[in-house]
């Protein structure tokens, strides 16, 4: 009923949309369709990670371990949003209020290199509700296989921290870094040391073994596995192998890009994929595969085919300039696929 | 201009729409946004003061300014300028060129297709962009006169009281939907069906809004409500129609021809938007009004640059015009809307 006498009268979709400008000037940061959350504390663990604790407002739903969030920050007057796996267990926001953070900062990143300029502790950011499946199993089971590689310890370190006190099979965690690179050892170590049943083993990027390896002492486990790509792949081949259960969390790494070369590209619009190049516009080329496109000007003046781009790279090819990773709004008469795109028309 | 020129005087538009646009960032959020807070600001305080009608007619008075006010505001400098995608980069679902919808009978999205597409690429091509005199006047040897044109300036007053319903009925090409015309060179991307049910639902909210609802709400005083959202119409449409008037239709504004954008070069467009468009000359506040469309011929060269950002480039652009002797037209409010009556008036005549 509200909203739509807000749709009718006050021409906004919600209410809360409406009165946006006005509430943000008491309480900032607060946007229709998001949480609030104030940043407690933001500090750097090395060169490449930096940790933020954030306390989300109270209506903002509990996570379960092993979830991620988007976490949307105001960047000089933009609003830029990246998804981050919530690497703290429900059990220490219920006590503390707090979830936190482990973020890699990417150099050339638009997003997690700017961070600590734009989040002081004390200032106001949004998140969406926590989404995922990538959950640690609640019912009875059996012994668990954990490989992480890189930033892909996150979710593990919810999972740990929330579930070794409530299980007494056997876990393993294997974690591939760079040496000198693990995170959390500390927290992994004592982790190690007050449950007997949970075993960590902290190995260089060469040192991963074939999976039968770390089986030896486990019975028939259920394989968790977050990193890389090619170590998801690698992963997921050899349990299959074995006969055993598998699951991973993908997630977005930046990928080397060479505009000189021609490379060809997947558009998911919908439930449908279309196979592009990287050379003429998107526009020009969902058009040729009778995707129903509305085209304008074709010059990137009236905006008639702008479209919300889900994921993926594009490139201006007026101004040369690479997009963002995320989600962003690209108008398809004047942008090249970069990489893979997922779009909404 | 030769085709040498042509190239070097886009080049010289380009990296100042470059320049500027490396620029915008938090000052133009942070200024749409103060814009926003004031329309509303204006909006609530006129809506409530138009009541205060029933106490002394001077405060309703106040009121009708202040409800006028808020409704040019949020058409010019908000609805107008983020529905051409200029805040579009700040991911504000709320400044979205796709999902606004404005204070006025025409349905946005309907307008966005027409004015941004129609009007921005063929700016004054005749035949091809239907703002041009908006199919009522005649402002140029290109149309044949008719005996109608003689009493075309009552049509153009006409046009101004009901500017609201002018632009609605206009942007949905109603001649072709209501009288079935067709035009070979047009491809409808909505169908009729879906073009009237726009018109009539956003026209109804719009007529239902300010003259039952709000009236309702104010109890006894309806009258004194009901009349205010008149005159804070009328006035609005009033000021619009002006403006609009002002940015294509003073006596040096050219049209062009069909032929003219076939195959036509940066420069070349660059060079069309120059010759359609005048400015106006006026303070800040005179300008924000406007919705900076008194920055005409800034806002066809760069149609999706933030508002916020026409003042700064005026003088660098101007600058390039001169450098190319390409005429420059701008003048104060009185001397350019004495121009477009002097055309209106001129072209009644054969």
């Amino acid at each position: 009923m509200i909203d739509t006498m807000t749709k009718w009268f006050l021409h906004h979709q919600q209410l809360a949309g409406y009165l946006e400008p006005i509430m943000q000037r008491f309480k900032p940061a607060w946007r229709a369709g998001f949480y609030r959350a104030e940043v407690a504390c933001i500090e750097p663990i090395n060169e490449k990670y930096l940790e933020l604790w954030l306390a989300p407002e109270s209506t903002w739903p509990i996570h379960k371990a092993g979830q991620h969030l988007e976490l949307t920050v105001e960047m000089n007057g933009q609003l830029r949003t990246r998804v981050f796996t919530i690497a703290s267990s429900p059990e220490q926001y219920r006590a503390s209020g707090l979830v936190r953070l482990i973020i890699r900062t990417h150099e050339l990143g638009r997003f997690t290199p700017h961070l600590t300029t734009y989040l002081a502790s004390e200032s106001w950011c949004n998140i969406s509700a926590p989404q995922g499946t990538f959950l640690f199993p609640q019912r009875k089971m059996g012994a668990t296989l954990m490989v992480a590689g890189g930033s892909g310890i996150t979710p593990f370190l919810a999972m740990l921290s929330q579930h070794l006190g409530e299980t007494c099979h056997p876990v393993k965690l294997i974690y591939i870094a760079r040496a000198g690179e693990h995170l959390a050892e500390k927290e992994l170590n004592t982790l190690a040391a007050r449950y007997a049943h949970f075993s960590y083993f902290p190995i260089g990027r060469t040192d991963f073994e074939p999976l039968t390896h770390y089986l030896n002492d486990l019975d028939a486990p259920v394989v968790y596995c977050c990193g890389p790509q090619a170590l998801m792949e690698q992963v997921a081949t050899q349990s299959r192998a074995a006969n055993l259960s598998y699951f991973d969390e993908p997630f977005g790494l930046a990928t080397q890009i060479n505009l000189a070369e021609r490379t060809e590209h997947a558009v998911k619009v919908a439930h449908h994929q279309y196979a592009v190049d990287n050379q003429r516009s998107l526009l020009d080329q969902l058009e040729q595969q009778r995707v129903s496109v509305r085209r304008g000007c074709g010059m990137g003046i009236c905006h008639q085919c702008q479209c919300v781009k889900k994921q993926g790279l594009v490139r201006d090819m007026r101004t040369g300039e690479l997009s963002d990773a995320g989600e962003s709004l690209i108008q398809l008469c004047v942008v090249q696929a970069v990489t893979d795109v997922e779009i909404t028309l | 201009m030769n085709e040498q020129n042509l190239m070097a005087f886009a080049k010289d538009l380009d990296d100042i729409k470059a320049s500027t646009l490396a620029k915008v960032g938090q000052t133009d959020a942070d200024y749409i946004r103060r814009v926003v807070r004031r329309q509303r600001y204006f909006e609530w305080s006129g809506r409530l003061l138009l009541v205060a009608g029933f106490w002394t007619p001077w405060l309703w008075a106040i009121g009708v300014i202040l409800l006028a006010l808020a409704k040019i505001i949020d058409n010019m400098e908000i609805g107008h300028n983020v529905m051409h995608g200029q805040y579009d980069w700040m991911n504000d679902k709320q400044l979205n060129s796709k999902t606004y919808e404005w204070d006025i009978a025409c349905d946005g999205q309907s307008w966005n297709r027409v004015h941004n597409f129609e009007h921005h690429t063929y700016t004054n091509i005749i035949g091809k962009d239907r703002d041009f005199g908006y199919g009522l006047l005649r402002l140029s040897n290109d149309f044949r006169w008719r005996v109608k044109n003689l009493w075309q300036f009552v049509t153009y007053l006409l046009l101004s009281v009901l500017f609201q319903w002018g632009v609605s009925y206009h942007e949905l090409a109603a001649e072709r939907v209501f009288m079935g015309k067709k035009k070979a060179n047009r491809d409808g991307k909505v169908s009729h069906e879906e073009l009237k049910r726009r018109f009539f639902s956003k026209g109804a909210r719009q007529l239902v809004k300010d003259y039952v609802l709000f009236p309702l709400l104010a109890g006894p005083a309806w009258l004194w409500v009901l009349g205010g959202n008149l005159v804070a119409n009328l006035l609005r449409n009033l000021w619009t129609s002006t403006i609009i008037f002002c940015g294509h239709f003073t006596e040096a504004v050219q049209t062009f021809k069909e032929a003219d954008c076939v195959n036509e070069s940066q420069g070349q467009w660059y060079f069309r938007q120059a010759l359609g468009s005048s400015n106006l000359q006026g303070k800040h506040w005179f300008h924000v009004l406007t919705g900076h469309l008194s920055c005409q011929i800034e806002h066809h060269l760069f149609p999706d640059m933030p508002s916020s950002r026409y003042q700064e480039v005026a003088p660098q652009v101007q600058a390039v015009f001169a450098k190319y002797d390409v005429p420059y037209n701008t003048g104060p409010f009185w001397r350019q809307y004495g121009s477009v009556l002097k055309r209106i008036l001129r072209y009644s005549l054969p």
